[in-house]
């Protein structure tokens, strides 16, 4: 549109909306293949968006990640899109927001060699926040392991925390109530936390006083 | 080390009995777990660890990176919300306002058929516990109190998941937008006295039930209609045991925790010298360098920052000391103090700023800012605002008792002073007069610009009729209604329209136009509005009551014409708005190499269908042109034309052609003047032609000293040189003569904003504006709004298209604003666009920023900077906005660079450099201090000879 020429690691460009939706549906339905046409457009999107509120230019600067997610949807989608679609895109847009993040922490902590490798806490990378939020590679690996115990509740952290989705969004996604995705969260965070907190040596700072 | 992954029926073991004892009352649970895992000691530690950590993980991971909102997705879901729709039994009608902590509805209670507010607090603040507390807690806080100064609570309740608080409806503004530009600004003390005890009085209430504010503000002040004050938000109130008032209550800090200290000191940034002296005329000044009123700081700082509530903190809350009910009475202090003097009492450009203001040095007093004040309410300022809150009023009950006092004090000899008396001592009253001294500040900026048209009553004494010898060339007169005298009328001319499509004589088309607005510009009783953008007349629209209308004029002039041969045939028509006719129309036939001749044709027929008479002067400006050769002539109508049209090297070509033919013809060099500036400050001309320039225009007024147009672009010339001061009595004269020209209003906005006169500024670019709604639209915007903080309303003067001088500064205002995707993507079209134009490098300078590629950015920068040096460039505003972006990159050294450069060459809207959020990367650098003493310096001096309150 804009005549800017697109880099060159987009195979195939998907950009109609109508397309989109297509592949968000096909993909819903369980076709793998249309979800790898989707990632490399959707993921392009976020990080193009998600490098200016990693970049340090603009302390104090908030782009949140559900308003990444919403304005990666508008570029990209319909507005029309019906509500499932759009808990889709979502979803699966949470799931590439939380690989930019640990790309962004890894690419960080390998800048800085030795020892110290510094921590990136997610929030401050993003945004002001009054608690102290986790390490993101720590949350990242102990989200793995809760994913091989048990994919739905690390998927359901994903889409809440990552993506920023509603209980309800969330429970549309993962086809189950939203009774249900209370209780699992309960569990899924008493799970996670405890992970961070054994694996931690030193006290989370975030536990409360 | 973590046991690899469970065998599935383990995990689904766990979890049971998880959710299981989760049901319990958390002493029961260990037995309960015992019980159920038979001894098996993995399991019971499994579960029971997970318990453990439950009540802590309950906010963990609670707000989603980034603290998130989805207001937007929200709202569309929510169509509870919208106008017309319910939440529990309140019919929402209005949205009428926003927070960060929700929306504001107005609506209506169906039960009880009364209006309310209904405050909702945001649905993904539902799952933040923080959050639902402080919205509990301010539903609680106000309820606890019933008082006429207090928000009264209705309800507090939640339904289908969302949270709501309802309380009376106010109608009527905060006490911030009162304080605004827009609103009444500085208050009058029989204003701002009755806010004061009102605020008091609810304060007194509070901290009589326990309850400290901790948020006293004007944002949190409302003022009805009828004067009545209403205090609200309780959100961050203490609640305490017993009275609010002492020290008792040490523990926790506030709930805002605004700073840190240690970490703030640490990194004090703020110049030592933030207020050089102007020669003793700071009193009723109004823009004084970081300390304008009209320009809250909070207004320009970028989004995302934390601001605000700092400024009317009291010293021990900054410090996140435990306060009481004192702390509230010194935001009162700060507050009333900001009423009276139209300005904060703690100013700064940081947030560290300001709060070394509030911790450590008193406002400066309120006479500074022109009020005439009573001792003894300046002594209650005074003493609500003691650092030290021992020495403060120590109960609100104090501070309401001597605000009282004053009041009626006051009022009694404010009524005395209406009667004709003198009041005996005490207070100098000097309320009936008030209207008068205290306010007058705010007075010049809510009315409209004094600088406007100034009409005239026509010089009938030495007026002379200009003959017309109508009937010749057959035309019609059919005389509109006669104004009456003296009243102006105003009238567009549009392009004329090339009847044969002779391409030849296509130039003829504006260039005609354009050379019968300069003649009728002239005429004093005329406002001329040139239109030569309009061509959806040629086009076809041929509705001109509308044209009319949009121009806001009452006559429309339209030509039309066709040249055969050495045959030029023009028609023209001149048409009435407010009687919906032609009021005359003719035609001309004259022989093409007689070209010149036209235009004083047409100015007498047009002039002789109005039945205008001119003065003496008028009709000597009008007949000034001497006789000049028919090929320099064309020559200057194509190289005016060409001008219109941005092809500014091919105008220079066709000006030289006519100078060539014609040396002695004025208009031409004052136009050749005119596009050499231009080409030198928007394409990289630079020094070279900046000369050319300066030499044409001496040229033109040595050849014809009356010639206004020279002047006009001649001003233009030293604004963009640095010499703003010569500028503007040279478009003073300018206006003179032709107080109608939109060109040199527009010109003297130019020069007042590069001396940071922002206000003035904007009023002469409105009033261009309003002569011409078209004026310089291509190549100038209304950039005192920009620099005012108006990033809207800036973004309204924008004309619609894209030339890459208006992506470039559509994508600065909206990065301020914080559309960083729409800034970045203006900036690259602006760069695809057009490269050679100054702005655009820089706009994509400031894009590769936000691509998070700094070296890209720094690299364009340094080119574009070498080049404005090779070539000599002056063009000091885009110098400063060059050193904005050096800033945005990181690059302070060459930020400060640039801005010396800047400043140097003539840009010193200090003002703006005060307050400007981009330049905070800057600030408290030794260089900085010293380029911001040094443009100070010299805006206070241009202020001095041509601000307002110099009363000129």
């Amino acid at each position: 549109m804009d005549g800017k020429a697109e880099p060159v690691d987009a195979p195939v460009e998907v950009t109609d909306p109508q397309e989109i939706t297509r592949l968000l549906r096909s993909w819903s339905g369980g076709n793998r293949n249309a979800l790898d046409q989707l990632m490399p457009v959707v993921y392009r999107e976020l990080r193009k968006l998600a490098a200016r509120c990693l970049s340090s230019e603009r302390p104090g600067h908030s782009l949140r990640a559900t308003a990444l997610v919403n304005e990666v949807y508008l570029k990209l989608a319909q507005s029309e899109m019906a509500f499932n679609d759009r808990v889709h895109f979502y979803a699966l847009a949470s799931r590439m927001l939380r690989h930019i993040l640990v790309d962004h922490a890894k690419a960080n902590r390998r800048e800085k060699r030795g020892g110290d490798a510094q921590r990136i806490p997610i929030d401050e990378a993003i945004v002001y926040g009054p608690e102290t939020p986790p390490e993101i590679l720590e949350l990242d690996e102990a989200l793995k392991r809760l994913a091989a115990e048990d994919q739905r509740k690390a998927d359901l952290i994903e889409m809440l925390y990552f993506g920023g989705l509603t209980y309800d969004e969330a429970a549309e996604a993962l086809q189950i109530s939203p009774a249900t995705v209370h209780r699992e969260l309960k569990f899924a965070k008493a799970w996670l936390y405890r992970e961070l907190s054994r694996e931690s040596s030193r006290e989370l700072s975030r536990e409360p006083r | 080390m973590m046991p690899q992954t469970l065998e599935p029926n383990r995990w689904k073991q766990v979890e049971g009995l998880f959710y299981a004892a989760l049901e319990l009352p958390a002493e029961a649970r260990a037995a309960f777990v015992q019980n159920q895992s038979e001894a098996d000691r993995e399991l019971i530690d499994e579960v029971m660890s997970l318990l453990a950590a439950e009540p802590a993980a309950e906010k963990f991971l609670a707000a989603p990176v980034g603290g998130v909102v989805r207001e937007v997705a929200a709202e569309q879901t929510l169509d509870r919300l919208r106008p017309g729709g319910q939440l529990a039994h309140y019919e929402i009608q209005a949205k009428i306002g926003a927070g960060g902590m929700g929306q504001v509805y107005r609506a209506m209670d169906l039960r009880l058929r009364r209006p309310v507010a209904l405050k909702v607090l945001a649905p993904y603040l539902t799952h933040d516990e923080a959050a639902l507390r402080r919205f509990e807690q301010e539903a609680h806080a106000a309820s606890a109190l019933n008082h006429p100064n207090i928000l009264t609570v209705f309800e507090f309740g939640e339904s289908e998941g969302l949270h709501y608080i309802a309380t009376e409806l106010i109608e009527g503004p905060t006490l911030r937008s009162e304080l605004q530009p827009g609103g009444r600004g500085r208050f009058e003390i029989k204003a701002a006295v009755p806010v004061a005890v009102q605020i008091a009085s609810a304060l007194a209430a509070a901290h009589g039930s326990g309850i400290v504010h901790r948020d006293i503000k004007p944002e949190n002040i409302l003022i009805r209609g009828d004067g009545l004050v209403k205090l609200v938000d309780f959100g961050i109130a203490k609640l305490g045991e017993g009275r609010a008032g002492f020290d008792s209550e040490a523990g926790e800090a506030g709930a805002k925790a605004p700073l840190d200290l240690p970490a703030f000191s640490a990194r004090l940034k703020s110049c030592p010298v933030t207020k050089p002296s102007d020669g003793g005329s700071e009193a009723g000044s109004r823009d004084g360098g970081g300390f304008a009123p009209g320009l809250a700081g909070a207004d320009l700082t970028l989004p995302g920052m934390v601001v605000g509530t700092l400024r009317y903190m009291s010293p021990e809350q900054a410090r996140r000391e435990p306060v009481d009910g004192r702390s509230d009475l010194f935001s009162v202090g700060a507050v009333l103090y900001e009423m009276l003097a139209g300005a904060p009492a703690f100013q700064g450009e940081s947030q560290e700023e300001i709060a070394r203001r509030v911790l450590e040095v008193d406002p400066p007093p309120l006479a500074e800012y022109g009020v005439d004040v009573p001792v003894e309410l300046e002594l209650i300022v005074e003493k609500a605002l003691r650092k030290e809150k021992d020495e403060r009023y120590q109960t609100s009950r104090d501070l309401l008792v001597d605000l009282q006092q004053f009041q009626r004090k006051w009022e009694f000899e404010a009524n005395l002073a209406r009667a004709g008396m003198t009041p005996s001592g005490g207070m100098r009253a000097r309320a009936a007069g008030e209207a008068n001294s205290g306010a007058h500040s705010a007075a010049v900026s809510a009315s409209s610009a004094p600088v406007g048209r100034r009409w005239r009553p026509l010089a009938l004494s030495a007026g002379v009729l200009l003959a017309v010898p109508l009937g010749i060339g057959g035309w019609l007169a059919m005389r509109d209604s006669a104004p009456a005298a003296g009243e102006p009328r105003s009238i567009a001319v549009l392009p004329f329209e090339n009847l044969n499509g002779d391409k030849s004589a296509d130039f003829l088309s504006v260039s005609l136009a354009d050379a019968l607005i300069a003649k009728l510009g002239y005429v004093k009783s005329l406002t001329v509005r040139p239109a030569l953008a309009r061509t959806d007349f040629r086009a076809g629209n041929r509705d001109r009551k509308r044209i009319a209308s949009d121009l806001r004029v009452d006559l429309l002039l339209t030509g039309s014409y066709r040249k055969e041969g050495n045959n030029l045939e023009v028609a023209t028509e001149l048409f009435g708005a407010r009687r919906n006719a032609v009021l005359w129309r003719g035609d001309l036939q004259i022989p093409y190499d007689q070209l010149l001749t036209l235009e004083d044709k047409l100015t007498q027929k047009i002039l002789g269908g109005l039945s205008i008479k001119l003065s003496a002067v008028e009709a000597q400006s009008i007949g000034h042109d001497r006789p000049v050769n028919t090929v320099a002539y064309e020559y200057y109508l194509r190289g005016v034309d060409l001008y219109a049209l941005n092809e500014f090297a091919e105008a220079i070509d066709a000006l030289r052609q006519s100078i060539a033919n014609d040396p002695g013809y004025a208009p031409a060099w004052a136009q050749l003047g005119r596009a050499y500036t231009t080409h030198a400050s928007l394409q990289f001309g630079g020094r070279e032609q900046y000369a050319l320039a300066r030499q044409a225009y001496d040229k033109a007024l040595s050849l014809d000293p009356g010639l206004v147009d020279a002047r006009i672009y001649m001003a233009n010339l030293l604004t963009d040189t640095g010499r703003a001061e010569e500028a503007v009595p040279l478009l003073k004269e300018a206006l003179e003569a032709d107080p109608n020209s939109a060109e040199a209003h527009w010109e003297l906005g130019y020069a007042y904003r590069f001396g940071g006169l922002l206000d003035e500024s904007a009023a002469e670019a409105e009033q261009a504006r309003r002569l011409d709604p078209e004026v310089k639209m291509n190549s100038s915007a209304i950039n005192a709004y920009l620099y005012r903080g108006e990033y809207k309303k800036f973004l309204d003067s924008l004309p619609a298209g894209n030339s890459g001088y208006t992506l470039f500064y559509r994508g600065l205002a909206q990065y301020y604003l914080n559309d960083l995707n729409e800034a970045e993507n203006d900036w690259d079209r602006g760069y695809l666009l057009d490269k050679t134009i100054l702005p655009a490098p820089i706009g994509q300078a400031m894009s590769d920023g936000l691509k998070h590629r700094p070296e890209d950015g720094l690299k364009l920068l340094r080119e574009t900077e070498a080049r404005f040096d090779a070539q000599g460039v002056n063009d000091p505003e885009m110098l400063y906005k060059m050193a904005q972006a050096y800033a945005m990159l990181g690059d302070s050294t060459s930020a400060l660079r640039a801005l010396e450069k800047s400043a140097d060459g003539g840009f010193f809207c200090a003002p703006f450099l005060a307050k400007d959020p981009l330049m905070n990367s800057l600030r408290g650098s030794p260089k900085f201090c010293e380029l911001q003493g040094r443009i100070y310096a010299r805006f206070a001096q241009f202020r001095q000879r041509f601000g307002w309150a110099s009363g000129k």
